[in-house]
């Protein structure tokens, strides 16, 4: 599956969904290539997600969740970049890039921060294949 | 799935604070059938209807269901007594006390808190009157420590009080005065125009003697009659033994905290349908408290004015033949959604969500050990599942 190479975000719908609409409203959209998969909110983020991600062919993953702090159901953005952290030990074990796994806190109010980190991921880890 | 479940228009309201009669006023008005309970006394001001019930003196132990349908169980002159409504709004205000410790002092007839003057104001003439006339008293405000927003309200009352009914000669000292709310510069001036002098001070010298209080600062040293200090507010002692039985979150200040929104939605609690109004939450003064019990009655109407409920898009359901009852989902749900019960068709016991009562965050679905919740109604792409 070598020539699926896409990047996947999975994101909290009521931090970086809300920062998406903002840029879909104001034009921009995402890059070829980019997967978008919206949580109800980062806790529901679950492992084996990022490892079926990865094993659907994505180059990369990125987690967007709100700030800790700003989460509606409380903790859930710590769960996210918990698990984000385990399986980043996970991948080095096996030998896999850990910046193929990013995580990032977001506010809704952060749609510039939104583009400028998906296109600098895009860049890095798509655009050079170019295969 | 999403259907709507019909509720009743019924509302309990906890509390005896000023907001919670002004929260019963509101709903009364809009037509809502109310149960006012409180653990203690009930004000009586005249709020009377046949929608509206008053329990006094009663102490909540238990509730049961979920929005829409919560039970509350309480004990009342020995009874038990168990109420039904939609949704709850706690508004049981705060505590005062004279904080000795921090002012360093102890009440005497020379030293006075805020509320001792009110009660005294509060009485009958002449005597109301006379204990203040041509007296000058020093009111010292935020002195080791700040004064909160409620009692800093109501010294601007007294200061204006004293000036004009009883003629006193009023200082008014304080550190910072946060006029952060609205009017307080206004409130102000007017008290400069009644005359009462404005004295900001730095680290005061306060010195009680045997017949006189003097408060030295910056600026001089000023003698008067009768020192004034304010009280402090805390969380009232019952406040985290309701937090237990509602199944809510207190904050790190021992408040009710509410439900982080971006958007500010009055009052919500963490927990469908129970709703926290004025000083219980916030530290405000009066008015404030009242125009927040407000806020939360339109957040109510908003929730049961259709008189039905809708489940959110995006759910948790329990497949009960896998669950291994663990409660790791009892426990980790934010919102207090899920149970374990008996399911009578399938004779087993689960964890069951409350359709109504869940906000679809997935919390317990990604932490089921054995995956036995679904999100119900979330998209995911088909290679979640390791197609
Ligand atoms: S976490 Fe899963 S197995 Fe444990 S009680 Fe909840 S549904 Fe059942
Ligand atoms: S999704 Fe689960 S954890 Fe979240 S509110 Fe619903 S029952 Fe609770």
């Amino acid at each position: 599956m070598g020539d699926h190479q896409k990047i996947v975000v999975m994101a909290c719908k009521h931090s970086a969904g809300e920062a998406l609409r903002e840029l879909q409203r104001e034009g921009w959209a995402l890059p070829d290539g980019v997967e978008w998969v919206e949580l109800p909110c980062g806790g529901s983020l679950d492992e084996l997600h990022i490892l079926r991600a990865f094993e659907a062919g994505a180059a990369a993953v990125l987690v967007l969740a709100c700030y800790h702090g700003a989460c509606r159901s409380l903790d859930g953005s710590r769960w996210a970049e918990k698990r984000v952290q385990a399986i980043q030990e996970m991948l080095a074990e096996i030998g896999i890039e850990q910046d193929r796994l990013e995580f990032r806190n977001i506010a809704p109010t952060m749609p510039a921060d939104l583009a400028s980190w998906v296109e600098a991921l895009h860049r890095r880890v798509l655009a050079p294949a170019g295969e | 799935m999403s259907q709507a479940t019909p509720v009743a228009k019924q509302v309990l309201v906890l509390g005896a604070s000023s907001e919670a009669a002004r929260a019963v006023k509101e709903l009364l008005a809009l037509g809502y059938k109310v149960l006012w309970v409180s653990g203690d006394e009930l004000p009586s001001n005249g709020l009377d209807s046949p929608a509206l019930a008053k329990y006094a003196n009663c102490r909540l132990y238990a509730l049961e269901g979920h929005v829409g349908r919560f039970v509350s169980h309480f004990l009342h002159q020995g009874q038990r007594l168990a109420l039904s409504t939609s949704a709850i709004i706690v508004a049981t205000g705060n505590e005062r006390y004279f904080p000795a410790e921090r002012y360093g002092l102890e009440l005497s007839s020379l030293v006075w808190t805020t509320s001792q003057v009110k009660e005294q104001l509060k009485k009958p003439l002449p005597q109301s009157v006379l204990a203040f006339r041509d007296k000058r008293i020093l009111l010292l405000l935020d002195w080791s420590g700040e004064t909160s927003k409620e009692l800093v309200s109501e010294s601007f009352s007294l200061a204006g009080e004293l000036c004009e009914r009883c003629r006193s000669e009023v200082y008014f000292f304080y550190r910072d005065l946060t006029v952060d709310s609205p009017g307080w510069e206004q409130r102000t001036r007017e008290l400069r125009d009644k005359g009462v002098v404005f004295c900001r001070y730095g680290e005061p010298e306060v010195t009680v003697g045997e017949a006189a209080v003097s408060i030295s600062y910056l600026e001089g040293t000023v003698e008067g009659d009768l020192l004034v200090l304010p009280e402090a507010v805390r969380p009232r002692g019952d406040t985290a033994e309701l937090a237990e039985i509602l199944q809510v979150r207190l904050g790190e200040d021992g408040y009710f905290q509410e439900l982080n929104i971006r958007k500010y939605r009055a009052g919500l609690s963490a927990r469908k349908g129970i709703f926290f109004a004025g000083r219980c939450h916030m530290d405000c003064d009066a008015s404030e408290a009242e125009s927040d019990a407000l806020q939360v009655v339109a957040a109510v109407d908003a929730l049961l004015g259709q008189g039905a409920l809708e489940p959110e898009e995006v759910i948790a359901y329990v497949d009960p033949s896998k669950c291994i009852r663990c409660l790791t989902c009892v426990r980790t749900c934010p919102h207090a959604a899920v149970q374990v019960v008996e399911y009578e068709d399938m004779d087993v016991v689960a964890a069951r969500v409350d359709e109504l009562a869940c906000w679809g965050c997935g919390a317990c679905a990604s932490n089921c050990p054995v995956q036995a919740i679904e999100m119900v109604g979330q998209e995911m792409p088909a290679w979640v599942q390791g197609v």
